[in-house]
């Protein structure tokens, strides 16, 4: 049981950051519906950057992380205002292929400015530990969990039971009207990248803390985001989430029960069955398409 | 039935048109065998000039994982050679040519490997491939290598599918990890007898490889051993953790990427199992200890390459000269693209005309041939493999320190 509780609780802290994760890659798309293939890569500027401030330039630890933070909510909002917003209607895919490349460019970027190597990231509680039920908890575990439930709980509360979050709606419905009924519509777009900056950023340097850092480490996790926003509803709020940490669990079972190597052939395998297996009217066709 | 009769014509249409493009492909690879490659590569006809020698260039190439997961193992090698050249090119190059290495990125792909190393031989028509890094993607572009009898000297490639008869145009000059990890293990059982012992290995041929090597150490001695495979990228290493905690091993081996390696410490250590460690060369790498000494206390480390604080004049020699091209300290992956380098400008002065089959004449003439950073190089009619034995290190504090200079399977 102590084994079984280690390989769920693993699952589920890993699950929980490919949902918090997701979580920035939903409020973009409902509210721009637009996908960054790059998403990944601004948390990875968020953390390398962090790194490379107080490891290399010797900046306190809190200081190297708010720019890193800063710098990922800049190049989210940018990538935006830059690149997705001038975009032409009616061009579907041009914004996967946009920030196809931007992912390049970001990759190519930090490889340029630091480097191409792996190392470690301050640990954020992952050396506290304590045993419960024979399965070992650590700090990093709580801190994961907690922070996606309330992150994710603030989230549902803003977009639901705020003036704010009806604007966001109504900019997401129909930009024309929203804009017409006093929306500033181009705004709040731009915050709405803005936030999700700030999330990619929080969950890569989450990542780092269990992981390491490099110019790629996020690619796998934005995989999976995506894998659970497609599997559940890119349209949709708890749905997608939940299967993201769903995922986390079925991932880490797979892996312990069939061997490390089945991890990702079990992820696809997953897609395959789900579509096939689940309604039309339950999988959002024009997600199923995109993702 | 119009429709039906246009889609049996198109399909036909489109098969002959495959079949057209697969025999103008056969025939175009045959000519340009013929071509660029030469026919002297079965001999040394000392008449012929091979192809990327002119009065004043010699082109030599490879390909590297320069951009991915694998970048770092790259670009250090990378460096390695290109410092090696200039320092050679600024003394008056090979036989009064320069040498001019053209490096390309495979990303750590197979398939890309190949199309690159392609693009070497067919399109810049290098004479050889000098070294090489990363196992996969260079076992991509070995049957190309092979069929179109182009030497290639010296790649950081460690596999059973090299050093043997199979390639015969594959020069190694470092150990597989069926040898590196039978090395590794009978090291351990000359110091102690654990009674389970664990791998965890990249799948497919690497992992495989380790594993088999451990495997003939351990053969007969009633140890246990556990092998879990693990694909790079893996976001989760709690169930290998939890697996290797499980089995108790009191040794846990390792042959993964260095963030991959990193990673898996850190949840080893997160659900409080710490067994002792020992890993592959790439982790006496100063970029590894630098990063995740740490976590790495302790651990046993195969050296395919010389210390860098050792006494040896041919260490300090390349410690020194390295540092005058570049500027900065060498790392071990800049050691092996130097070393690299070093064997394939050796070739091409031993060669007796600057042409393929000269070079390959060449190096079957290296015997004991001292680098300084590799154990003692021998090639031969046949003999492919170069060395047979690395050293053993240990990761104490932020340093490597030697625990043997050499150990060989032959010993």
């Amino acid at each position: 049981m102590g084994d079984l509780g280690q390989i769920i609780l693993g699952g589920i802290t890993t699950g929980s950051l490919y949902a918090l994760f997701l979580l920035g890659v939903l409020i973009v798309f409902q509210v721009s519906k637009s996908m960054n293939f790059a998403y990944g890569q601004v948390g990875m500027i968020a953390a390398f950057s962090a790194w490379f401030f107080y490891s290399e330039q010797g900046l306190p630890v809190p200081v190297a992380l708010v720019i890193g933070v800063l710098l990922a909510v800049i190049v989210n909002s940018a990538i935006d205002f830059a690149a997705i917003r001038r975009i032409p209607a009616g061009r579907p895919g041009l914004d996967l292929v946009v920030t196809l490349g931007i992912f390049l460019l970001i990759t190519a970027v930090m490889q340029q400015l630091i480097d191409a190597n792996a190392h470690t990231f301050i640990s954020l509680g992952a050396d506290t530990r304590t045993e419960v039920a024979g399965v070992v908890v650590s700090m990093s575990d709580g801190i994961v969990i907690g922070l996606t439930v309330v992150t994710v709980l603030a989230a549902y509360l803003l977009l639901n039971r705020t003036s704010l979050g009806t604007s966001l709606r109504a900019s997401a419905e129909d930009a024309g009207i929203a804009q017409a009924a006093g929306v500033n519509v181009r705004a709040l777009r731009t915050a709405t990248w803005a936030v999700a900056g700030l999330i990619a950023a929080v969950v890569a340097i989450l990542v780092a803390s269990r992981l390491s850092v490099d110019a790629f480490y996020m690619t796998p996790f934005l995989i999976k985001a995506f894998i659970a926003g497609m599997i559940g509803g890119l349209d949709r709020f708890w749905l997608p989430l939940v299967v993201a940490v769903a995922l986390g669990v079925y991932e880490s079972l797979a892996v312990y029960l069939l061997g490390a190597s089945a991890g990702t052939p079990a992820v696809f395998l997953l897609i395959i069955v789900v579509l096939a297996l689940v309604p039309k009217r339950f999988v959002n066709e024009r997600n199923e398409v995109r993702a | 039935m119009r429709l039906k009769g246009r889609l049996v014509v198109a399909t036909l249409a489109s098969t002959c048109m495959l079949f057209a493009a697969g025999c103008g492909n056969a025939t175009g690879d045959s000519n340009s065998s013929a071509g660029s490659s030469g026919s002297s590569t079965n001999g040394c006809d000392t008449k012929e000039i091979g192809p990327g020698v002119t009065d004043s260039e010699i082109l030599v190439g490879t390909t590297m994982p320069l951009s991915g997961s694998g970048a770092a193992g790259g670009l250090g090698t990378k460096e390695g050679q290109e410092a090696y050249y200039a320092k050679l090119n600024a003394e008056g190059g090979v036989h009064g040519r320069k040498i001019k290495p053209i490096i390309l990125d495979d990303a750590y792909d197979p398939s890309t490997a190949q199309k690159q190393m392609r693009q070497l031989v067919e399109k810049e028509e290098i004479l050889v491939v000098s070294g090489g890094e990363g196992t996969p993607n260079f076992l991509g572009a070995v049957p190309y290598l092979d069929r179109k009898k182009v030497p290639a000297i010296a790649p950081y490639a460690p596999s059973d599918e090299l050093g043997g008869d199979k390639n015969q145009y594959v020069f190694m000059a470092t150990v597989d990890y069926i040898q590196e990890f039978e090395i590794l293990t009978d090291y351990v059982l000359a110091q102690e007898t654990p009674k389970k012992m664990a791998l965890v290995g990249v799948a497919g041929n690497v992992g495989d490889n380790a594993k088999l090597g451990m495997e003939k150490a351990l053969e007969g001695k009633g140890i246990e051993l556990l092998y879990v495979p693990e694909t790079p990228g893996t976001t989760d290493f709690t169930p290998i953790a939890t697996q290797l905690k499980q089995f108790d091993a009191e040794y846990v081996f390792l042959i993964l990427t260095n963030a991959d390696t990193g990673g898996l410490l850190q949840a080893m250590s997160r659900i409080g199992y710490t067994p002792k460690t020992g890993a592959w060369a790439g982790m006496s790498d100063d970029s590894y200890i630098k990063e995740f000494g740490a976590l790495s206390q302790d651990m046993l480390v195969a050296l395919e390459t010389s210390s860098l604080e050792s006494e040896n004049p041919l260490v300090k020699q390349f410690v020194a000269d390295f540092t005058a091209q570049t500027g900065k300290a060498p790392s071990k992956f800049n050691q092996l693209g130097w070393v690299q380098a070093q064997l394939t400008a050796e070739a091409l002065k031993r060669a007796e005309s600057l042409n393929r089959g000269c070079v390959v004449e060449a190096l079957e003439t290296f015997e004991n041939f001292e680098t300084g950073i590799l154990p003692p190089v021998t090639w031969g009619k046949g003999d492919r493999a170069g060395v047979d034995a690395v050293g053993i290190g240990q990761i104490k504090g932020d340093k490597l320190v030697v625990l043997e200079e050499t150990k060989s399977l032959q010993k």
